[in-house]
């Protein structure tokens, strides 16, 4: 059996984490980033 | 034709279709029941009624005709059989795999029943034959455990023939063998047997028959299936077919003459059982003798049915169940236990999906009875007493470590099931929100959550939910609907020949000749274009130089869709060329997906059944039964399976069989992925993988190259999906990997190899972040809220004010002020469209609707927006918005 690359695992780990699929990972991170940057702004 | 209509019509001519030889010679005589009117048959010339309860009642309990127990009745009767030229055949499974329109096997006969597109035919593997075919059926619930009679797990012996080739035989050899069986085998008198008329339809077809009573039970039906359903009447079959089902049940239970039915099939179960309960026995002697009356259709008819017997016996309805109620529940675990047995290592599961909810319903039912008699013993108990005891019959029943994880999630979800309805009919009184027949359907479909569970805990806190009469029936109907059927073409096809297909050999350019044109269609006489089916997306390439851009069959005719219709005509000459790389990669994707079907079989169990799959180009996926959400480590294995699977280089080998034939020689999992008709061909992956197949497939499993699961989801209850790629498009996915993950690096400034321990940390952040912000806001409406004033207007303490913030920030601001005699009108800043929220009390908003208020105000002043009669919101234009307060107090005054 091939060996798995690691970014395909990582990949796994992070689909699991956000719930979903490899096209969503970075627009959800970006999200993440952005909402917690305005939160933390309006709150301050 | 109904049965009544039917049996009318035969009785014209009743000696034709019920007269046999043995009546003849035996010296039966017609009589008609002076009870219930029916014609029947006997060797008394003095009876006058039949021996069917209740027109003669139980008339065998306390007497022991026999020294047999369930195995040694079988065994006697099989040899006789045996010995009279039949075969007799293992059972079939009681999940019926055969017949996409059945979730169970219901009867003998369904075991030899195929749907083809002209309808239902039988055909028997040997003929004569009889089965002892496990049966399951969950109509009568309501009268297990009760009547004394009724299962929903039985064996029903059947006796099948077809008269046919010198093989075989009619309804006089058939009414000749069980006269025999039940007279010498089991040594009943002639003169207590009694042959009742009766008239069989339904499938399609539809016969005559000829009902055994004995005692009051009935001990067989054999049923002459001689007609087919044609043009509003009936028609003569080519083939006849002998179905004698008899419940075997009950044949041991007329020898052995126990209390009830439950006590000679469940013996040694029941007597583990019976330990824990207190029942008073002559009662329950008092009552097994009239039980045979009962038969109820609902929880109604229950209630009357079981006052009525009570008050036969002297007894209260309530004074009778403490006295025998114990029993009864003991009698329907049992029967449920069994049922569970039997369908769990048939590969059944408890689910929403289709039959799989039967079989919830059951489990529930018997771990309720379980809890509600406090007994000490757990439902897989009863499940592993059953398997011990009926282990001659059945060697192969086992309760192992998954069929007690089955059961356990079951009754783990159930419990989870009753917290969450009390949660959500909580939330839902809370709203005021009424229960529409939608929200019934969804909270059954995407929780399991059943709707009379729901009118339950409603009710309980005073709120009305009516199901609707026809709840199941939608939800399945909802489970039917299939996308709408993709058309070919507007063609006439009745001049066009069927194509011949290349796609099954290594053919990839061919010459073909076009038999017709329609719209963006071209038919072809040959096609080596793969048409969409079973899941994998159809081949792409070029026709004489021009785009195939789909490819679809119907009535064996191959469609093909161009970019340029017009530069084709009938009877031209083309060269056909399909897309390689294309192909090869959709063959991939479907080799990968019966090698995953393969290993999620052997990771999870043989209850992993697929349920649906789709191979396209970039993607594909498998969707399978399985009991609770796969976990990471599960999905590991699985993709660790496949990869050996390949690297092993197994053979995939293609070939033709009879339906019988490959039955026979590969099980009911050929049918994995539907269950076609006629002449089925096998794809094997060398025994990992077998199943009935039209697709592409390659020699070999090393042609798939690597297989990467790229994750899970759950479908619905029951059915999970398996997101998988191969071959390029595993190449292709690393790729992608390895630059999402880049970038990833690159935005959170970290080595990549930190990168999901770095995501988790944002969101750790982001929901701190958005903590504190709630916080914030909390403490802004506090302040904001110091100095604000109310006014009496119109009989509600009305506010109309400007605040700092947003939507959110007026929102708290509303809810701290919020009381049942209030109106809040709150209007925000910004800097060109301002955020207007208005709120009411339960009271203020009898008299006044804000969603209609702030509409009409907004049709004065500018801006949109509205809302329900307690909350609304909008946005209008800065510069009105003085006007527009003053507008307000106005118009409320």
């Amino acid at each position: 059996m091939a060996e798995e690359k690691a970014e395909v695992n990582a990949v796994r780990k992070l689909t699991a984490t956000l719930g979903t699929n490899l096209d969503g990972i970075v627009p959800a991170v970006k999200k993440f980033i952005r909402e917690k940057d305005e939160a933390l702004g309006r709150s301050s | 034709m109904d049965k009544k209509a039917l049996i009318t019509e035969l009785q014209k001519d009743y000696k034709k279709y019920w007269g046999v030889r043995l009546f003849d010679e035996q010296g039966f005589v017609r009589k008609q029941c002076t009870s219930c009117r029916a014609y029947f048959w006997t060797v008394d010339a003095e009876r006058t009624v039949c021996t069917e309860a209740p027109c003669t009642p139980y008339s065998f309990i306390g007497i022991r005709r026999k020294d047999w127990d369930y195995y040694e009745t079988w065994k006697n009767v099989e040899r006789f059989f045996v010995k009279n030229g039949h075969t007799s055949v293992p059972r079939y499974p009681v999940i019926c795999r055969w017949r996409p329109d059945l979730f169970f096997t219901v009867a003998s006969i369904i075991d030899f029943q195929r749907k083809t597109p002209k309808g239902v035919e039988f055909f028997l593997p040997q003929n004569p034959l009889i089965v002892p075919q496990v049966c399951l059926r969950f109509n009568d619930l309501p009268n297990i455990g009760v009547t004394g009679r009724h299962h929903s797990c039985f064996i029903m012996l059947g006796q099948h023939a077809i008269p046919q080739g010198g093989k075989g035989y009619w309804k006089d050899e058939t009414v000749r063998l069980d006269w025999e069986v039940l007279t010498n085998v089991m040594g009943i008198r002639p003169d207590q047997i009694v042959f009742k008329e009766d008239a069989w339809a339904g499938g399609g077809a539809a016969g005559y028959s000829l009902e055994y009573h004995v005692a009051g039970l009935e001990l067989g039906n054999a049923v002459f299936t001689e007609f087919r359903e044609a043009g509003g009447g009936l028609e003569k079959m080519q083939t006849p077919v002998v179905d004698m089902g008899a419940g075997f049940d009950r044949w041991v239970w007329y020898l052995n003459g126990t209390l009830t039915s439950y006590d000679s099939a469940f013996g040694p179960v029941l007597e583990k059982m019976k330990k824990h309960i207190d029942y008073d026995g002559e009662t329950f002697a008092r009552y097994s003798r009239i039980s045979g009356s009962l038969n109820f259709e609902d929880l109604l008819d229950a209630r009357k049915a079981k006052a009525d017997v009570a008050a036969s016996l002297g007894l209260t309805a309530d004074e009778l169940t403490k006295k025998i109620g114990g029993l009864q529940a003991v009698y329907t675990i049992a029967d449920h236990a069994k049922a569970l047995l039997f369908a769990l290592n048939d590969g059944g599961l408890p689910s929403t999906v289709g039959g799989g909810y039967n079989l919830r319903v059951v489990l529930r039912r018997a771990q309720a009875l379980i809890e509600e008699h406090a007994l000490p013993f757990t439902l897989t108990d009863v499940m592993e007493w059953h398997a011990r005891s009926l282990t001659r019959m059945h060697p192969e029943l086992r309760v192992d470590e998954r069929i007690r994880d089955i059961v356990e999630t079951e009754i783990r979800k159930s419990t989870d099931t009753r917290t969450k309805v009390r949660k959500r009919v909580d939330s839902l009184i809370d709203s005021k929100q009424k229960i529409t027949d939608e929200m019934l359907v969804t909270l059954y479909d995407s929780e399991g959550i059943t709707p009379e569970v729901i009118e339950d805990e409603a009710k309980k806190n005073g709120l009305d939910v009516n199901v609707p009469a026809d709840f199941y029936a939608r939800v399945t109907e909802k489970h039917m609907e299939t996308a709408p059927e993709k058309k070919a073409a507007r063609f006439d096809t009745s001049a066009l020949a069927q194509t011949k297909q290349l796609c099954y050999t290594d053919v990839m350019e061919h010459d073909a000749t076009v038999q017709g044109v329609s719209g963006e269609w071209v038919v072809l006489d040959q096609s080596a274009f793969y048409p969409e089916g079973g899941g994998q997306m159809y081949d792409t390439g070029t026709i004489g130089g021009v785009r195939v851009t789909d490819v679809q069959k119907e009535n064996g005719i191959v469609f093909h869709k161009v970019e340029k219709p017009e530069t084709f005509a009938t009877g031209d000459r083309v060269k056909c060329r399909v897309d390689h790389a294309r192909r090869t990669q959709l063959t991939q994707h479907h080799d990968a997906t019966h090698i995953i079907n393969g290993c999620a079989r052997r990771v999870l169990g043989t209850h992993a059944w697929q349920h649906g799959a789709l191979k396209d180009v970039t993607h594909a996926r498998i969707d399978i039964t399985h009991y609770k959400p796969l976990t990471d480590a599960e999905l590991h294995e699985i993709e660790r399976c496949a990869n050996d699977v390949v690297s092993s280089k197994k053979r995939i080998r293609k070939s033709v069989h009879p339906t019988a034939e490959a039955e026979k020689n590969y099980s009911f999992t050929i049918y994995q992925g539907g269950v076609p008709w006629g002449d089925l061909r096998i794809v094997d992956i060398d025994g990992h993988d077998i199943e009935a197949c039209g697709g592409t497939h390659a020699d070999t499993t090393a042609s798939v190259g690597k297989i990467i699961v790229t994750g899970t989801e759950r479908v619905q209850d029951g059915i999970v999906r398996i997101n998988f790629v191969a071959g390029d498009a595993a190449d292709k996915y690393e790729d992608r990997c390895t630059a999402v993950v880049d970038e990833l690096a690159e935005l959170l400034k970290v080595q990549k190899e930190r990168v999901p321990e770095e995501v988790e940390k944002l969101i750790v952040e982001w929901k701190a972040a958005q903590k504190s912000l709630e916080k914030s806001i909390e403490e802004r409406a506090q302040q904001a809220t110091r100095n604000m004033q109310f006014e009496n207007a119109g009989g509600v303490r009305l506010l109309v004010a400007h605040v700092a913030g947003d939507t959110k920030q007026m929102q708290k601001i509303s809810e701290r002020l919020t009381s049942d005699d209030t109106l809040i009108f709150l209007f925000g800043e910004d800097t060109t469209d301002v955020p207007v929220f208005a709120a009411a009390g339960a009271n203020a908003a009898r008299d006044y609707h804000v969603g209609k208020l702030i509409k009409e105000m907004f049709g004065v002043m500018g801006g949109k927006g509205g809302g329900t009669p307690v909350l609304a919101q909008g946005v209008m234009p800065r510069m009105r918005v003085m006007e527009a307060m003053e507008w307000l107090k106005k118009r409320l005054k």
